[in-house]
Parts: structure tokens; C-alpha cells; sequence
């Protein structure tokens, strides 16, 4: 962890010993450094700062949460540091590899899962596992095999004849999921992927994710469910309004207390309920 | 350039319809409220949105104001002509009101049951809301104007006057109550998403084919002529054209026929609005989790990508050919091409001689490879998959267009042929070929180029086609045009050749057309799927900004 670069350092973890981090070999499985997204035109008044100056280091081999609540920027930061949406500044490196100056190397050790966006939901389930294959010139047979195995542990091999756009929210989720894993990947970044996902699936997804990890695998997670995040993950970062408050492994962050009370401590603007809808009571 | 999502400006404004204990009345009214204010706001929310309204306004009024001089001059006429012409006027209008809406992929939505349904309403205030909103609005408006101006028609004879006026009222009900009756029965078909699709698909080769039925029925208008006032009389003894004749039998004295056209009249509307009504309730109670099992195909393997080679541009390939076949946005422009070879079938000149219907192969070869100029708008975001996974540009843009000849090859050399085996003078084929082979490999490299740099709205995935894409730019209208003046350039060299032959008769000019299409065909698609494929390497992430935008 580079804690320097790091715009507001959260006091509660300005101290924390880097000896917590696992020593790493090499770079960090993603890196960023001062990334800027500015929607609009710059300098209009129309112009919107979604990511600001952004300085992030993901672990490698860490599970790694990124928690803020609507709007904070997680989606568009993911999206740069994936090579989906061009920064308007800053870099984003994986494993090294600067992911827009060496965009398919760097998306060769990458598995994506977007949120929100469509998928070729023509195709059968097992057509879009393959497609996603096959895309990344993998050989037949292995993508053939891997799929299968997908399929099996996402619990989707009744389905998988069935079109995607006749599946519900979960299954799409794990579909996609499914997709994003099959050329095994190095480093998953996955926004909200437990949205709309039933306990059991979750519960498997969650099993194979630290799996992967175990394995050496680096795991990116979007949430705004602190409780999730807390259990499931070793790091953490808390956006808010395009910047990162604070970084570092769960239990340095949330300094003895629970997580979602110092995501609130930090992001603020909680007000007092109860007074508010004095009415709001059955009659 | 994003529009505003249609859904912010069509959820129902909720404090009018809250409280649980109004009158139907004052509820049908906030309804009625509720649409002008819609309509208003859809109408207001752009400029440009608000110029194509003012022109279509002018459009219509135009159209309202002829129909209403014609009425008036039919009114000097004899009351048999002005019968059979009310009749089959009124008739037409009747089904255009039933039959639109469904056309029109359920247009009117503003007042859709479903989006309703969370509010303490019932069926009955719901349904009084929905048959006054359906007057509020352009068609509402300019019917009831048309209505009374067709009552001055009976102006000879003052009692069919009063009939007339006296069968306004039922002949509005029946025009909304088919209506809405129609409507809310597609909204509980619309639940089954394939049957809409064909239901959709089937009105857009309707419409398409419109042109040709009508030059058809005009050429056999001369005997048609004669045979209107049988047809009429028929047509008033129907549910759709009763009522419009209940004024000529009044006029007549025959009380008996128009008691008993009034009565098949008001049976009509009662019966459509009891339909309506069960489809109301259905709709009403079944809004959420409407999706019903879904087919399912080949157990094991993964069709089409079992079979092409383990390449990333085969793969888009076969991913295309399947969205070919499964996408209905894709398949309506399948659609068109057997609608065009009857529409050149219908225009050509009887006795021979017309050059036009050779122009059928070259014609398909253009649209087809025009289609697929849209690609990237018609994947939408799903474009992220190729994004990700770093597909190169050069293989993005060869899969596509390899799955447009796989497709457009074998419908080409078809519409290429199919006029010589009718026709003869095969001594053409040399050129009109070369004419053919430009105008899809040129025009494939065009679209390659195209849709990795100038993009334009399309229905989003899972709408149906004949919807109308949200957010047009006057930029995007604009290509559109150079794009298809482009495809007309790039097809000029072997027309032009083609076109001395014609003059000369030597068929060398014909062989030279061939060539020419059989090299700088190639060369075209190749440069074009080459450059478009650097583009789309150098912007795929603005690419995808920029289609995500379409909805």
C-alpha cells in the first residue's frame, strides 16, 4: 500500500502498520494514480467531477472491497480502471500493465463484470460463456470444458439452453459472472455482483471467490452493503463524492468499530430519523 | 444528447390519484389532466422535438382541413352518394382507431393500467380515465372535428342532420371503446414477449406492403367504383359500420333499419367495453412477474459456435447470424426485402421493357449491407463484451460483415436472377452483377466504417423494432443521408458502365462492369474493414459512451 498518494488519509488508519499487508512480489494486482473523470465539458458550468483524483493500490491476492453509497463514483472509477470509460486523467495499472497504453495485454489478466449494462441476450447461456471464450481467442476445447464447469458451479446447466434475456436478475448476474471468469483471469473486478443474486447462489459465488483468492487470485468488489463487505472482505476503500476517504485492510478502516458505522462516521449526512415523518405510524 | 428517460416524464404524478374516496368523476378527470400534462411535457421537452411537432400539426391540419372541405361538398350531393361515402369513410376511421394502437406497438402507454395499478383506483374509473384521455390528444381531437364535420354532410335533409348529430356521441364510444378494448387486450399478449414480436413484425410487413395493395386496388378501381354502395350496404350492417348509416335511414323513414343499426351499434360498444373491462382486471392483477417459461433449444453445446473456427472474428460472426435470425430489429430488416421485390413487382411497367425491376439485386445487396451500419447502436452497451475482452477492431468489423454476406449473398444473387428468369435479356446480368457486388461490398465497407465512427439511434435490444428511438441528432440524420448518398457513389462506376451498354448495346461494357465490381468490391470492403476496425481500436470506449446513450 502506497499510502501517501492517498487525497484525505482517514485518521483512524494513518498509523496502521504496513507489516498487516502480505508482502507482495512485484506491482500490485490494480494501481491507480490521480485518476479524473469529468463528465460534460470541462470547465462549464455543466461539467460534473464523478471520479476526483483518485489514488488506489489493490493488493495483490487481496479481497477487496469498494464501498460508497449511490453516486459516489464507484461505477465510473471501475469503468477507467477496467478500460471501459476513458479517464479524463490519471492511470490505472494491472499488475504493472498500464490498462490504456497496453489495453489487451492488461485485459488479458482481467475478469470484468460490469453492472447495469446489457449483455447478447440473444444467445443461450451456454452460447454467451463460450462467446466471451472464444472472443479471447481461447482454444475450443478448453473453453468448451470450462464452460461446463460454469455452468455447473453458478448452478445453471438447466437453464443454459434457455436465452439469456429469459433469465431473471440473478441468473443474468451469475451468467455474466460465468463470462468474466472463463479465460481465468489474474485480478476480477466486479461491480455489485451480489445485486439481486438469491442467498444459495450468493453464498457459492462468495465460495468461489475465495477460492480464487486462496489461489492467488485478487478480487475487486463494488458494494453498498457494508455488512457483506466487512465479512467477506481483507481490504477496503470508502468512496465518497469521487474521492477516496479511506483505504486499507477492513480492520485498520473500521478501527474497532463495525464498518457501517464508520462508513457513516466518514461519509457524513446521516440525520437524525424518528423526527422526520412524525406521521409515519399505522393508523 | 441523452434524452431524458421517458420514464421520469410519464410516472403518473401520485397526488392526484391518491385519496381512496373520489368520485369517478373528479378521478376521470385528473386522468384526463394527467395526459394533456404528459402531452405537454413530451412535447415541450426540446426544441427540436417541438419543431417536428408544430410541422406534423401543420401536417394533420392540412390533412383535417381537406377532409373537412370534402365533407362539406359532399353535402350537395345526393344522400345515397353521401351514405355510401360516410359509410365506407366511417368504417375506415373505425378500424384505423382499433387497429393502430397495436400497430403502433402500443403507443399510447401514458395511461397503461399497469403503471396505474399501485394506485386505489377501479376498473370502472380507470376505464372512464383511459376513454376520456384517449380524446385528449391529436387522433382524439381531430376525429371528433372530422365527426362533426361529416354531421354537416347530411345538411339536405334536416332530419338526417339531427340523427347524425344524435349519433356522435355512440360513434365516439365505439371508436374509443375499440380502442382501448384492443389495446388492453395487446398489453396481456404483450406479456408473451415472442408472440409481440411477430405481432409487430406482421404489422411492419403490413405496412411495408400498404404502397403495392393500394397501386393494386387503384389500377382495379373502374369496376371498383361501381361496386362501393354494395360494399357500403354490407359494410352497415357490421358492428364497425352501422352506426355511420343510422342518418341516411332516418332521412328514408325507414325507422325499423335504423333502430336496429343503433341497437347492433350500442351492443357493439357495450360488449367491447365488457372485454375491455375483464382485460382491465387481468392486467391489473397480473402487472408483476408476467414471465412465462421459455422455450429451450439444443439441451447440449452451444449451436452456431461449436461450428465456426476458434477465432474472435468468427465468433462475432456467429454471433451475428444469430442475431440475425433471433433479433426481430435484425429480421424487420430481413423483412423488407421480400416486401421490396413486390413493391419493383407491383411499379414495373406491365409491357416489358422497364429496366426498374433489375434493379432489384443491386436494391437488396445496399439494404442489407446499409443494415448493418447500425450494428454497434444495435448491440448497445452489450458492446462492452468486446471492449473487455480486447477484441481487435479489424476482427469485430470482418465478423460482422462476414455474417451479412453469409446472409446477403444468397438473397443478392436471388433478386439478382429472379428478374432475368421473368424478364430474359440475360445479356444484362454481366453488369448488373458488377452493380450488385459494389453495392454490397462497397456498401459493407462503408457501414464498417460507419458504425465504429458515426452511430445513430435505433430501438434499444428487447424493444420492437417499429419503435422510435429516443435521442436523434440532427448529426445523426445527417449521416444518414451522406451515408446512403455515399453508397450511391460508391456503386457510380459500374452503373455508369452498366449505362453504356445501355446506350451502345456492346456487351464488352457489361464485362467491364463486372470487373470493376469484382475488384474495387473487394478493395472497398477490405479498406473499409481495415479503417473502421483502427477506428473502432482507437475509440471503443467512446464508442460504447456513445451508444449506451441510445434508449
Amino acid at each position: 500500500m502506497s499510502h501517501q498518494h492517498l487525497p484525505q488519509a482517514a485518521p483512524g488508519r494513518a498509523g496502521a502498520p504496513d507489516a498487516s499487508v502480505p508482502p507482495p512480489g512485484g506491482p500490485p494486482a490494480l494501481s491507480v494514480r490521480g485518476l479524473v473523470r469529468v463528465f460534460g465539458r470541462p470547465g462549464t458550468p455543466e461539467a460534473k467531477v464523478a471520479v476526483d483524483r483518485v489514488d488506489l493500490d489493490v493488493p495483490r491476492g487481496s479481497f477487496f472491497g469498494l464501498v460508497g453509497r449511490n453516486g459516489a463514483g464507484k461505477t465510473t472509477m471501475l469503468s477507467m480502471a477496467t478500460g471501459l470509460l476513458r479517464p479524463t486523467a490519471g492511470t490505472a495499472r494491472v499488475a504493472g500493465v498500464d490498462v490504456w497504453a497496453e489495453p489487451r495485454r492488461a485485459k488479458q489478466l482481467m475478469g470484468v463484470l460490469p453492472d447495469g449494462l446489457h449483455l447478447f441476450d440473444r444467445l443461450t447461456g451456454r452460447q454467451l460463456v463460450t462467446y466471451s471464450g472464444l472472443l479471447r481467442s481461447m482454444d475450443r476445447a478448453v473453453v468448451a470444458e470450462r464452460t461446463e464447469d460454469l455452468l455447473r458451479v453458478m448452478d445453471l446447466l438447466p437453464d443454459a439452453g434457455t436465452q439469456v434475456q429469459d433469465y431473471s436478475a440473478g441468473m443474468t448476474k451469475k451468467i455474466a459472472l460465468a463470462g468474466a471468469l472463463i479465460h481465468a483471469p489474474s485480478l476480477l473486478v466486479l461491480d455489485e455482483p451480489f445485486e439481486s443474486v438469491d442467498p444459495v447462489s450468493a453464498a457459492n459465488i462468495r465460495e468461489i471467490l475465495h477460492g480464487f483468492v486462496a489461489a492467488g487470485g485478487t478480487v475487486v468488489v463494488s458494494s453498498h452493503v457494508m455488512d457483506l463487505v466487512q465479512r467477506m472482505c481483507d481490504h477496503v476503500a470508502v468512496m465518497d463524492r469521487g474521492q477516496v476517504l479511506a483505504a486499507g485492510t477492513v480492520d485498520d478502516v473500521r478501527a474497532g468499530a463495525t464498518l457501517e458505522d464508520r462508513f457513516v462516521e466518514l461519509v457524513g449526512g446521516r440525520r437524525e430519523t424518528g423526527e422526520g415523518l412524525s406521521w409515519l405510524r399505522p393508523e | 444528447m441523452a434524452a431524458p428517460g421517458v420514464s421520469r416524464d410519464l410516472a403518473p404524478a401520485p397526488e392526484g390519484l391518491a385519496p381512496a374516496r373520489t368520485g369517478t368523476a373528479v378521478l376521470a378527470g385528473r386522468l384526463v389532466g394527467l395526459k394533456a400534462r404528459i402531452l405537454v411535457n413530451t412535447l415541450t421537452r426540446s426544441t427540436w422535438v417541438l419543431v417536428g411537432t408544430v410541422l406534423g400539426a401543420a401536417y394533420f391540419l392540412f390533412l383535417l382541413g381537406m377532409a373537412v372541405v370534402a365533407l362539406f361538398l359532399l353535402g350537395r350531393q345526393d344522400l345515397s352518394l353521401v351514405r355510401t361515402v360516410l359509410v365506407l369513410a366511417g368504417t375506415a376511421a373505425t378500424l384505423a382507431w382499433w387497429l393502430l394502437p397495436v400497430v403502433a406497438a402500443r403507443a399510447d402507454a401514458t395511461l397503461d393500467p399497469a403503471r396505474l395499478a399501485l394506485f386505489p383506483l377501479s376498473v370502472g374509473q380507470i376505464q372512464w380515465g383511459q376513454a376520456l384521455g384517449a380524446l385528449v390528444g391529436v387522433p382524439g381531437a381531430l376525429s371528433t372535428v372530422a365527426l362533426l364535420a361529416a354531421v354537416g354532410s347530411w345538411r339536405s335533409s334536416a332530419a338526417a342532420l339531427l340523427a347524425a348529430l344524435l349519433c356522435v356521441p355512440p360513434a365516439l364510444a365505439l371508436l374509443v371503446a375499440g380502442s382501448r378494448c384492443v389495446t388492453a387486450l395487446a398489453v396481456g399478449l404483450g406479456r408473451r414477449r415472442r408472440l409481440t414480436e411477430l405481432v409487430s413484425l406482421a404489422a411492419l410487413v403490413l405496412l411495408v406492403l400498404l404502397g403495392p395493395i393500394l397501386t393494386g386496388l387503384l389500377s382495379g378501381l373502374e369496376r371498383l367504383w361501381d361496386r362501393l354502395p354494395q360494399y357500403a350496404g354490407v359494410l352497415a350492417w357490421t358492428p364497425v359500420g352501422a352506426v355511420w348509416a343510422v342518418p341516411a335511414d332516418v332521412a328514408a323513414g325507414r325507422w325499423g333499419a335504423a333502430a336496429a343499426r343503433l341497437a347492433v351499434t350500442v351492443l357493439t360498444v357495450v360488449v367491447l367495453v365488457l372485454v375491455w373491462r375483464v382485460a382491465q382486471e387481468r392486467a391489473l392483477t397480473t402487472t408483476a412477474g408476467g414471465r412465462t417459461a421459455a422455450p429451450r433449444e439444443g439441451a447440449a453445446g452451444a449451436g452456431l459456435f461449436d461450428r465456426v473456427p476458434p477465432r474472435p472474428w468468427a465468433a462475432v460472426a456467429a454471433r451475428c447470424l444469430v442475431y440475425w435470425v433471433r433479433d426481430p430489429r435484425y429480421a424487420a430488416g430481413l423483412l423488407v426485402i421480400p416486401a421490396l421485390a413486390v413493391l419493383i413487382w407491383f411499379s414495373r411497367d406491365p409491357g416489358g421493357g422497364s429496366l426498374f425491376l433489375y434493379a432489384l439485386g443491386p436494391m437488396i445487396a445496399a439494404l442489407l449491407a446499409y443494415q448493418i451500419s447500425g450494428d454497434a447502436s444495435y448491440d448497445n452497451t452489450a458492446l462492452h463484451l468486446h471492449v473487455l475482452s480486447g477484441v481487435r477492431g479489424v476482427h469485430d468489423r470482418a465478423g460482422r460483415v462476414l455474417a451479412l454476406l453469409v446472409i446477403a449473398v444468397p438473397l443478392t444473387a436471388l433478386g439478382l436472377l429472379l428478374p432475368f428468369a421473368v424478364e430474359g435479356r440475360w445479356q444484362l446480368l454481366p453488369g448488373i452483377a458488377g452493380t450488385a457486388l459494389l453495392a454490397l461490398l462497397g456498401g459493407a465497407g462503408l457501414s464498417s466504417v460507419m458504425s465504429a465512427r458515426y452511430t445513430y439511434p435505433v430501438a434499444p435490444p428487447g424493444a420492437s423494432p417499429l419503435k422510435t428511438p429516443q435521442g436523434f441528432t440532427v448529426l445523426n440524420v445527417l449521416v444518414q443521408f451522406v451515408a446512403l448518398g455515399l453508397v450511391v457513389v460508391l456503386v457510380l462506376p459500374a452503373a455508369v458502365l452498366l449505362l453504356v451498354q445501355l446506350v451502345t448495346g456492346d456487351p464488352v461494357w457489361g464485362w467491364t462492369a463486372l470487373a470493376v465490381g469484382a475488384v474495387l468490391g473487394p478493395l472497398l470492403c477490405w479498406g473499409g474493414i481495415v479503417l473502421g476496425g483502427r477506428w473502432y481500436d482507437r475509440r471503443a470506449p467512446e464508442l460504447l459512451q456513445e451508444v449506451a446513450q441510445f434508449r
